[in-house]
């Protein structure tokens, strides 16, 4: 009786721990990659009907190539303007990449809006059709969000209608899917309040958590903390992400040492499930050497930036402006430039580092072997 | 030496000056060339957006590559650098002669802007099997995205036991890549923006010894009847028939062939221009004897592989304290990714091997497509040495 009342009525707040964790502790280790597939050179690209069919076949190779190496997660970033302009095309994709998806084996992590914004003079609604202008000739990405934090950001949180706009495209996709087994949780809002715009993103995030608790999926909803919590900043956005997440989407690019108190940080804080979805810089010193079996045996979820290397320009894995910046300030003697950034592996589909990769499916079959964490426990 | 082998030597330089030239400087000669020389440091180039040499000289895009060029030798010499070395293209020579001899002056006038000089290579056995030969044809040029020289199958190890296939095994095309030697050899046989003629790149590689061999001893023969001002070398780069091992080292079997094509390299050149993409030990033991063997100047013309251990970081300054010259690999990364690693490294690893190797690292190149340094630690130890050899340059000269 309690039950079917509570089905009914409206959700005003996050699930219960409770709930969060029977959700949890019924999937395997969540482990895989945000995913962009090698021959994109952003988002528009990955979903607009212009040369999709040829990047669908290179997501779908990509894919397998996840699947294979043991991973059962992607993160996938929407792109607002490509739902606004391209809308019926569009939910179209997008149901075929979650089909894909599940072919392998694959569940998505779905984020729905990515406020992580550039300054004002360099944000643009984007156009469809050829995005290779977003990048000067150096293989520089001209508007650049990762400057450092000086830049207040700018985006369509900034343009009432657009952002009007944006709510209906929330509600639209977490209705069509809410009982979509292949989605495994929905990322509201990347990084809410980057480089300062907390104050415009926040009362945007409370209304979108509403949308989803009208909708009342059966995947949790989450947005992301990625720095400021706990560290004296404060981000009114991130503090909404906090208030509202079901599960703890977090994100963190440091070394291991961090990472472990950032672990020990999350749960005292808040005592709910943790998936890390953005993580793995190896300049930084944040690699999966040390990082990956703590997140195994922690049980935290492992989501980390980029599967393949960009076919197209290799700024995706260069580093952030803004750790130039710091070694040029002389402040930068722990950065190991000689690394890869980010991504697993080449453009031929070859490991980055051998090493790396037998590491990562070593955990991935243990892992598999304590799947489902469930039964162990219940034992 | 004796006062009559001075003498004797002395007039044997003096009869050289008027008679043809039948073989190698005197080692003397070869000394005192060395001796006016600053430190050679610099690079092997190819421009960023360049598929391959024939890329970098082609007429077509050849416009937005010489500003390409003009930004990337503007760095080479910020870096420090003053010489660069690259290869001719016979296949372009032969389809845009003229276009090809005016695209060569403005590449050496670009250097000259830039204060630096070329090492300029002729011929090239590192070269893939015939059935993937194919003769210039001018135009945009493909490349896999992914693989060092950007081709999957390359001649870096993808078919170690096939005999490569160039030029001058075609029997017609052979002629013409004589003639563009020669033509370009006394065009610019006494010019000061060619730092010196490197004749032959890896001789006998991709199992060309026995086919190379007349060839190489031809190519001097006619570079000397041309006695250009600037000495000739063509390169010892692989085995070295046994040299620069460390005691109790593991020496590998050297192959007949390719030993014989590298000895006749060594015994034509005036100085020795040298190939090792090996770790600091082995740089140093090849050093040593390469110096008793020879006793002529040395330039060490492609080095650094960091996934082999062949790093900036000790050998830049073992160079520069030998006075070898260094030339490395690699500029900026581009279309050719020479980041990557060799083919024949990913078979070694794919059969279980290759566990010295660390492939986190890039395996050639500088600088990235930004310009930014690959390594900023490495750009600023490169910068270091060059600011000392400038140092040293201008005491000797009395500046």
């Amino acid at each position: 009786m309690l039950a079917a009342g509570a089905a009914s009525a409206v959700r005003t707040g996050p699930w219960p721990k409770e709930k969060a964790w029977a959700w949890y502790n019924a999937q395997p280790w969540i482990r895989g990659v945000n995913f962009v597939p090698s021959d994109c050179i952003n988002f528009v690209d990955q979903w607009q009907e212009q040369g999709f069919e040829q990047r669908f076949a290179t997501a779908d190779r990509e894919l397998a190539l996840a699947a294979e190496t043991g991973f059962n997660t992607v993160r996938l970033f929407l792109q607002f303007e490509v739902w606004l302009y391209e809308r019926e095309g569009f939910l179209a994709r997008f149901d075929r990449y979650l089909g894909a998806c599940e072919k392998y084996g694959i569940r998505a992590i779905v984020v729905l809006f990515n406020d992580c914004a550039p300054s004002k003079e360099n944000f643009f609604l984007k156009r469809m059709g050829d995005q290779s202008k977003v990048y000067k000739g150096l293989g520089v990405k001209a508007r650049s969000p990762h400057t450092g934090g000086k830049d207040v950001g700018y985006n369509i949180l900034d343009m009432p209608e657009h952002a009007a706009k944006l709510y209906e495209m929330a509600e639209e996709i977490m209705r069509l899917h809410a009982h979509d087994r292949r989605i495994l949780f929905w990322n509201i809002m990347n990084e809410p309040g980057y480089n300062s715009h907390g104050k415009v993103a926040a009362p945007h995030l409370r209304r979108l958590f509403e949308i989803g608790w009208q909708v009342d999926p059966d995947q949790p909803l989450a947005a992301d903390l990625f720095g400021t919590l706990g560290r004296g900043k404060v981000n009114l956005a991130e503090n909404v992400a906090a208030a509202r997440s079901d599960i703890v989407s977090y994100h963190c690019y440091r070394d291991f040492e961090f990472q472990v108190r950032r672990v020990a940080y999350l749960r005292r804080r808040f005592g709910r499930p943790l998936i890390n979805t953005e993580w793995m810089n190896r300049i930084t010193g944040n690699r999966f050497a040390e990082c990956y079996p703590l997140f195994f045996l922690e049980r935290v979820g492992a989501v980390s930036w980029g599967l393949v290397r960009s076919q197209r320009h290799p700024s995706m894995s260069e580093p952030w402006p803004a750790l130039w910046t710091r070694y040029e300030k002389g402040e930068g003697n722990d950065l190991d430039f000689t690394l890869w950034m980010h991504e697993i592996y080449r453009p031929s589909y070859r490991p980055y580092d051998p090493k790396e990769v037998d590491l990562i499916k070593r955990f991935n079959s243990l892992a598999d072997e304590d799947a489902p964490c469930q039964g162990k426990q219940g034992e | 030496m004796t006062r009559m082998a001075t003498i004797f030597l002395a007039a044997g330089l003096a009869a050289s000056v008027l008679a043809e030239r039948t073989g190698p400087w005197p080692k003397e000669k070869a000394w005192e060339w060395h001796d006016a020389q600053p430190w050679l440091r610099g690079c092997n180039y190819m421009p960023a957006s360049a598929a391959d040499f024939a890329d970098m000289w082609q007429e077509y895009g050849s416009e937005a590559r010489f500003a390409e060029m003009d930004r990337e030798l503007a760095l080479a010499e910020k870096t420090g650098f003053n010489v660069v070395r690259f290869l001719v293209s016979p296949g372009v020579w032969m389809a845009e002669h003229d276009g090809f001899m005016d695209r060569f002056e403005r590449c050496l006038a670009l250097l000259g802007k830039h204060k630096m000089r070329a090492i300029v290579m002729l011929g090239n056995d590192c070269s893939s099997p015939k059935e993937c030969w194919k003769p210039f044809k001018p135009g945009p040029r493909t490349t896999d995205c992914g693989y060092h020289g950007g081709k999957k199958v390359s001649e870096h190890g993808s078919q170690p036991d096939a005999v490569g296939y160039t030029i001058l095994d075609d029997p017609e095309l052979n002629p013409k890549f004589y003639t563009m030697c020669e033509e370009l050899v006394t065009k610019y046989r006494a010019d000061p923006r060619v730092a010196f003629w490197n004749l032959w790149n890896e001789p006998g590689n991709n199992n060309r010894g026995r086919i190379t061999l007349p060839h190489v001893r031809m190519l001097f023969e006619l570079c000397w009847r041309i006695d250009p001002v600037q000495p000739l070398a063509a390169d010892v780069w692989c085995d070295r028939y046994g040299m620069g091992f460390p005691p109790g080292a593991n020496v590998p079997q050297p192959r007949a062939d390719r030993e014989a094509a590298q000895k006749l390299a060594g015994e034509l050149s005036d100085i020795i221009s040298f190939h090792c993409y090996e770790p600091y030990e082995r740089q140093v033991t090849l050093i040593r004897d390469l110096r008793r063997h020879y006793g002529r100047p040395l330039v060490n013309t492609e080095w650094l592989a960091r996934i082999r251990g062949c790093n900036v970081a000790d050998c830049y300054p073992l160079f520069y304290v030998a006075k070898v010259g260094a030339v490395n690999w690699g500029l900026v990364a581009g279309r050719f990714q020479s980041y990557e690693p060799w083919e024949g490294m990913w078979k070694e690893i794919e059969r279980g091997g290759g566990k010295q190797y660390d492939m986190t690292k890039w395996f050639h190149d500088l600088y990235r497509p930004s310009h930014r340094p690959y390594d900023p630690k490495e750009i600023e130890l490169i910068r270091r040495f060059n600011g000392l050899a400038d140092e040293d340059f201008a005491g000797k000269s009395g500046k």
